[in-house]
């Protein structure tokens, strides 16, 4: 009874949440998160390409520099066409603040350790984009074509979340 | 007299024993790059062999779109080994030894419309290139010589073949790449029939079959590829660079 009682209340708490989070955003600001996220992959992918040492983790970077970078490039074109000044928000500078971070600590790591680190962070950072899509950014886009590519891009992290968890099983 | 022979025969054995050291030191093994004097010799060599008068054969066939009806043709018959735009950036062209060149480079560029016709005729020995003069026909083998001669200059889309040409094929299916996915993901054409696929994601993709029978190029955004089957059967593919995207095609 008590355990029904909690779920209740923690559940009541939650749906508002829930919709403020999806109402929250505008288009302006699912354009900042959009381009801001990408260009994380894209630094992370960068630093991978130079610095990792397995064949497999060198070219999942270069992967993630070339596709980001195209969905960036669409974006871009998209935002630019509807007139969309992107803005500033707080998930756009965590993000930003969360890809420094990652950077500055793979920077530090060399080899295979190099290889584990960069790799599991980009199936955290796959993960919590796509969550990010599925719960804030697709249901929010209030443009059909913002919200069309977003669609279109999501299989994309999705594909990147299997390989990078490929890759980590070869890596052990 | 006595010494003109030790001379020529120790001449002969030093030879001998070079040819044996390289060989002990590189082996017999094709994955090694020849030096800049071994391709510039061979090249040369090449050329020698084929007679002043062919060289200087010129192409019956003229006009300024003469290499399109050689598309279809070079993609059945030369495309295997030297990618499908020529430049060999394939599979196989580059583990061949000698490697298989770059059509659109100057090196072979540089030879005349009758020394490429004559290439393509009878083949060059020591190398992967065979001779096709019985195979297809000299107005066919003209064909492919203004298509090497438009390599260096082709552009995407150049290679799609649409019909209507003597070996141009009907395209079968139209498989579009959106989404990271292949639509549709399962298609069936008839053998003769060609499959195209177009990029439509702002990122590249490729068409790669699991049994190794085609891999097309990495595909740019709005980039198309076009593949005629030459047997049937049922071929998986997928795209290298997102393992998860699969399908198939099925060649009846």
């Amino acid at each position: 009874m008590r355990r029904a009682t909690t779920l209740f209340i923690v559940t009541a708490l939650m749906l508002p949440v829930a919709a403020l989070s999806a109402r929250a955003v505008s288009d302006a600001q699912i354009a900042a998160i959009v381009v801001t996220a990408n260009q994380v992959d894209i630094d992370a992918g960068k630093l991978a390409e130079s610095s990792a040492s397995d064949p497999q983790v060198k070219a999942f970077g270069k992967q993630m520099v070339t596709d980001h970078t195209g969905v960036n490039k669409q974006a871009t074109d998209l935002v630019t066409k509807l007139g969309v000044t992107p803005e500033d928000n707080a998930t756009a500078q965590s993000l930003k603040s969360g890809g420094a971070d990652n950077v500055k600590n793979l920077s530090g790591l060399k080899g295979a350790d190099f290889d584990r680190a960069y790799i599991e962070h980009e199936i955290a950072y796959h993960q919590q984009v796509l969550d990010a899509l599925d719960k804030t950014l697709i249901p929010g886009a209030q443009n059909a074509e913002l919200k069309a590519l977003l669609v279109k891009v999501r299989p994309a992290f999705v594909a990147h979340l299997e390989h990078a968890k490929m890759v980590q099983k070869s890596l052990k | 007299m006595r010494t003109w022979i030790i001379i020529v025969l120790g001449g002969l054995a030093v030879a001998a024993a070079v040819a044996v050291l390289v060989v002990m030191r590189t082996g017999l093994s094709a994955d090694r790059e020849p030096g800049r004097v071994e391709t510039a010799v061979a090249r040369q060599l090449v050329r020698l062999s084929i007679p002043a008068g062919q060289t200087a054969l010129q192409s019956p066939l003229s006009g300024p779109e003469t290499w399109r009806q050689g598309v279809g043709l070079f993609r059945s018959h030369c495309a295997m080994c030297h990618g499908e735009d020529g430049m060999a950036a394939n599979s196989i062209g580059p583990r061949m030894y000698p490697p298989v060149p770059d059509l659109s480079s100057e090196g072979i560029q540089r030879f005349s419309d009758g020394a490429l016709f004559a290439i393509v005729r009878h083949g060059v020995s020591w190398t992967g290139m065979p001779a096709f003069g019985r195979v297809l026909s000299e107005a066919d083998t003209w064909k492919l010589v203004a298509f090497v001669r438009k390599t260096p200059s082709l552009k995407s889309g150049d290679l799609v073949t649409t019909g209507g040409g003597t070996s141009d094929s009907t395209v079968g299916v139209r498989v579009v790449i959106d989404g990271t996915r292949f639509h549709p993901d399962e298609a069936t054409i008839n053998l003769g029939e060609s499959a195209q696929w177009s990029n439509a994601d702002p990122f590249p993709h490729n068409v790669t079959s699991e049994s190794g029978t085609f891999h097309s190029e990495d595909l740019a955004p709005d980039g198309t590829w076009v593949f005629r089957p030459t047997e049937r059967g049922t071929f998986e593919y997928h795209c290298t660079l997102h393992p998860g995207m699969k399908a198939v095609l099925r060649v009846r």
